[in-house]
């Protein structure tokens, strides 16, 4: 009787440590093999697959990126035997899987380690702006109604809409977050412009200290830049971003020949008759026109990455102002000397010698 | 997550079983989801007749194929058998008038093909089962679908169709609040001034804006 | 479990019930309101063309569902085919928590004091059941105004010189013209006529605590992404739910109202969100499900009094309907008309609305509401090439 016990214990115990060594070694095998062989033989994510290896990222493997969903715990577990599920359940087909918000976060963190320079410039800027920043900010809120289209521009990977990250949707408040451990996630995350996957090589950086090769037709070789699009849920390359049709009053403006400007111009864009300085646009017009926003802002922290100094540094050449002690204000589009907006005709009357009274 | 140890059991079992399933998972008979290897060369020729490329892209570009094969098994899946016999249809009436596979004629060929099957005027003898005229409408309603809606229903891709209408795509769309001059002042007690009326609800009292 | 009894039942949250469901609560009645669809949002099918109100081809984005709500059409052969919700032949209406109201293009038309005393006016056609109305526009002018001003519409109140008289203007200023509706209105002056900008259920500025209208082109047959159209879902309905007085039944579908002996509504017989029977009884039955459900609704309650239908004693019960038909003219022109400033729609005539020789009634003139493309490739000039 006791022997029996005994024995069925160690079969049980044999089965169970077989099981372990035949599980856990395929399921190391899965892992470590090359993704070609594994996970790329799934057809949903050949194409990704496909994309990342002719990419500027195609030495780093699937691995230091995708840690949630490769690593050994059991988080990865659930990840990948969920995608097994839906793929077992629905009907085949080889639309590309998408990732939650919560592997696009975590994926961040991992661009940090190599892009320790623009992840610091983002970190400090407008663009790192968490939840509770865009989304309680009590100005905004009281001015307009919070609506779905906030998460067009913040927050454009969370699953749920507007009306389930805050309360009340009224212009009255208070206003909180309906889930609090939302408050401080990140609205604006790397792949909100950056598409990993993406043909390529790394960009060549482009000449600062040459101003002019910065404002005028440089062509992007950076195709990782692009506008993850909400309703769509895929990323719109800058080649398949609408150059929009500004207008200052009756002219059309003379957009920026950077593609990048494509990208900005999504989000501080301008209202629908799309006359320039209208909405959040801010397209250059007067003597900036044609100027591309990289040229002066550094685009993952929007700080402005040139001083007006660097142009027009000699005061000779410059009707005799001097921009380091000019107000150079941006702020407000009624600005004499609003840097998006000046134009010849602020400071003349006509002809370049009979100067209204120099505004300082 | 809140998974429970049944669904817990479930996944390891999927997760460990679907390393066998990737050998069944490449020998796939057609990379379509319903259109055989076949059928996908006759849809996208005839596609690519309604809408086919000339500076702008055509149908081909936009992926109508993909397109019609997703819808078709979903919400399509009323027209998957009109599909099955209308295109064994055209290909026999191409063979016998012409003794070539329909997306091997020549592009006119295939014009003049298409035109005699709006009217009805193709081998009666291969279309007892569906009306030829009433097929070519279905397709051509299908591959204009493919063309010009959303991306995410399988055509249209990266909106080709918008780009060339020349219609923004994302919208290049403004905040709101910066509209108009009276969205930016800070909110009045109502709207136009008026007086907010309180209205004595049993059990509360709530605010309406109206006069 | 057993409903409590109530005041009243509203079956229907639309233009009609979520109004009178709003009245109700608010007079202190205990209401509950039937609505067989759901909450609809921008976010369900966003801008998604061929899944809008006015393409199905894909999906109903305003309901009602496939699976639920299908319909039998009697051709007049006597055959039968079932269609479903989102086919042409189904004559689909939204059916969500403001229907038609969520996803429409809100022109925000009143009637003309002519429009009440058509057969005074035209007189008795052959053929025809035109009738006068038993009240005038002056009845209805003070719920017009409150309408207006509790749902909020956009419009210049004295621009329009064919309109009825109206006590005070409109709660919003009016709409900007876009591109072609500048080209309208210029040529319509030219020929002596008088444009004027459409009244809209659109913020034109920010009202009732909801945004101003940003005009995308998007917006006939869509939900609005800033909750700038005004619609019952976003005006009365809540107000009515805040009064605490009334509760909102979603995908409840009203089956039958039961009747007494005396032939009075005594409550309504319905299938819940899980399809189960259900009863809820009420001093006050209110049917608001637009034309063809409320006549199907009152056909399918049939009682002692009213064999064939509650109110059908005289077989008029879904007689003359009238579809939303309108007719229009495209034309190509020589320059560039779009500008891309929805949503299209933005001018109007009335000068034909009545007076017109040789033809009964008439109508008002307006430019179209945008096309989206793939409802436009349907529109080729006369002869064009295929």
């Amino acid at each position: 009787m006791k022997n029996n016990i005994f024995r069925n214990v160690i079969i049980l115990l044999l089965i169970l440590f077989v099981v372990l060594i035949v599980f856990g070694g395929s399921y190391t095998y899965w892992n470590a093999a090359n993704p070609e062989k594994t996970c790329a033989s799934c057809h949903e994510i050949s194409p990704s697959h496909q994309t990342w290896a002719s990419s500027a990222h195609s030495q780093i493997t699937c691995f230091k990126c995708h840690g949630t969903a490769l690593s050994n715990g059991l988080h990865s577990f659930s990840e990948k035997a969920n995608m097994v599920f839906t793929h077992v359940k629905s009907a085949p087909h080889r639309d590309e899987i998408r990732m939650s918000e919560e592997q696009i976060l975590e994926t961040m963190q991992r661009c940090k380690g190599c892009h320790e320079n623009e992840y610091s410039n983002w970190i400090a800027s407008g663009h790192s702006a968490s939840y509770s920043h865009i989304f309680l900010d009590e100005k905004h809120n009281a001015t307009e109604q919070l609506n779905f289209d906030c998460l067009r521009c913040h927050g454009m990977f969370y699953a749920g809409t507007t009306y389930d990250l805050v309360e009340p949707i009224s212009v009255e408040g208070p206003w909180k977050m309906k889930d609090e451990s939302r408050a401080d996630l990140a609205t604006i995350p790397c792949m909100a412009c950056h598409k990993i996957h993406s043909r390529g090589m790394p960009s060549v950086r482009p000449d600062y200290a040459n101003p002019g090769y910065i404002f005028y037709g440089r062509v992007v070789q950076n195709n990782s830049i692009g506008l993850y699009v909400r309703n769509e849920e895929i990323h719109f390359d800058l080649a398949n971003l609408p150059t929009p049709v500004i207008l200052n009053d009756t002219d059309t403006v003379q957009t920026p020949n950077d593609p990048v400007y494509r990208l900005c111009v999504q989000c501080h864009a301008p209202s629908v008759r799309h006359q320039a300085g209208s909405s959040d646009d801010k397209t250059p017009t007067g003597v900036h026109e044609g100027i591309s926003c990289r040229a002066c802002h550094e685009p993952h922290s929007n700080f402005q990455r040139n001083s007006c100094d660097k142009c027009h540094g000699d005061k000779s050449k410059n009707c005799k102002l001097d921009v380091r002690t000019m107000n150079t204000t941006y702020i407000s589009p009624e600005s004499p000397n609003n840097i998006h907006r000046v134009a010849c005709q602020d400071c003349h009357d006509d002809g370049r010698n009979s100067s209204k009274s120099v505004k300082q | 997550m809140n998974s429970t140890r049944r669904d817990f059991i479930r996944q390891i079992s999927l997760a460990s079983g679907s390393i066998m399933f990737i050998p069944a998972c490449s020998g796939y008979g057609s990379v379509w989801r319903f259109f055989t290897e076949a059928e996908a060369k006759t849809v996208i020729a005839f596609a690519e007749q309604i809408i086919p490329a000339d500076k702008d892209p055509g149908a081909t570009d936009a992926n109508i194929i993909n397109f019609i094969d997703k819808q078709l098994v979903g919400p399509y899946t009323r027209f998957q058998e009109m599909y099955r016999k209308g295109i064994p249809a055209i290909e026999n009436s191409a063979q016998k008038l012409f003794q070539k596979a329909f997306h091997e004629l020549g592009f006119e060929v295939q014009t003049g093909f298409m035109v005699q099957m709006e009217k009805g005027e193709l081998p009666e003898e291969f279309w007892q089962e569906t009306n030829q005229s009433g097929f070519f409408r279905l397709m051509l309603d299908h591959a204009m679908q493919g063309f010009y809606g959303s991306p995410r229903h399988g055509g249209n891709t990266n909106y080709v169709s918008y780009k060339m209408m020349k219609l923004d795509y994302p919208h290049v769309m403004g905040q709101n609040r910066y509209v108009s001059k009276c969205a930016q002042q800070p909110l009045p007690a109502s709207p136009q001034g008026r007086e907010k009326e309180l209205i004595n609800a049993p059990g509360q009292t709530i605010e309406i804006y109206y006069s | 479990m057993k409903n409590k009894h109530i005041n009243a039942i509203v079956v229907g949250a639309g233009a009609g019930g979520g109004v009178v469901a709003k009245e109700l609560a608010l007079a202190g009645l205990s209401v509950v309101l039937f609505e067989r669809g759901g909450w609809a949002t921008y976010d369900d099918h966003d801008d998604d063309e061929l899944i809008s109100q006015r393409t199905t081809v894909l999906g109903n984005a305003f309901g009602p569902d496939n699976k639920r709500y299908r319909r039998v059409v009697q051709y007049n052969d006597g055959s039968t085919q079932i269609v479903l919700p989102t086919e042409g032949s189904y004559s689909n209406n939204a059916a969500c928590v403001g229907s038609g109201t969520v996803s429409y293009g809100a022109m925000a038309w009143r009637f003309m004091e002519q429009d009440f005393k058509l057969k005074t006016i035209y007189g008795h056609i052959e053929g025809s059941t035109l009738e006068d109305w038993p009240i005038s526009y002056f009845d209805l002018e003070p719920c017009y105004e409150k309408a207006e001003w509790e749902i909020g519409v956009a419009g210049e109140h004295n621009a329009n010189p064919f309109c009825a008289p109206r006590q005070k203007p409109y709660p919003m200023p009016p709409f900007s013209y876009n591109r072609e509706g500048n080209l309208l209105s210029d040529a319509a002056k030219r020929l002596g006529l008088h444009p004027f900008p459409i009244p809209m259920l659109r913020n034109s500025i920010r009202y009732n605590g909801r945004p101003a209208c940003y005009r995308m082109r998007s917006c006939v047959g869509f939900a609005c992404p800033v909750n700038a159209k005004c619609g019952t879902h976003n005006t009365v309905i809540p107000t009515a739910i805040r009064t605490g007085n009334c509760e909102l039944r979603t995908h409840c579908q009203v089956a039958e109202i039961m009747l007494d002996e005396k032939g009075r509504a005594t409550g309504v017989k319905y299938f819940d969100e899980n399809h189960q029977g259900q009863i809820q009884t009420a001093d006050l039955v209110v049917v608001s499900a637009a034309a063809i459900e409320t006549a199907r609704l009152l056909l399918n309650s049939k009682s002692k009094l009213f064999p064939n239908g509650a109110g059908n004693n005289n077989d008029w019960v879904g007689r003359n309907l009238q579809g939303h038909a309108y007719t229009g003219a495209a034309g190509l022109m020589k320059d560039e008309v779009y500008d891309d400033v929805g949503p299209g729609a933005c001018m109007a005539v009335c000068d034909f609305n009545h007076g017109n020789k040789d033809i009964i009634g008439g109508g008002a003139l307006c430019n179209e509401f945008t096309a989206m493309p793939y409802l436009f490739s349907k529109m080729r000039p006369p002869g064009a090439k295929k």
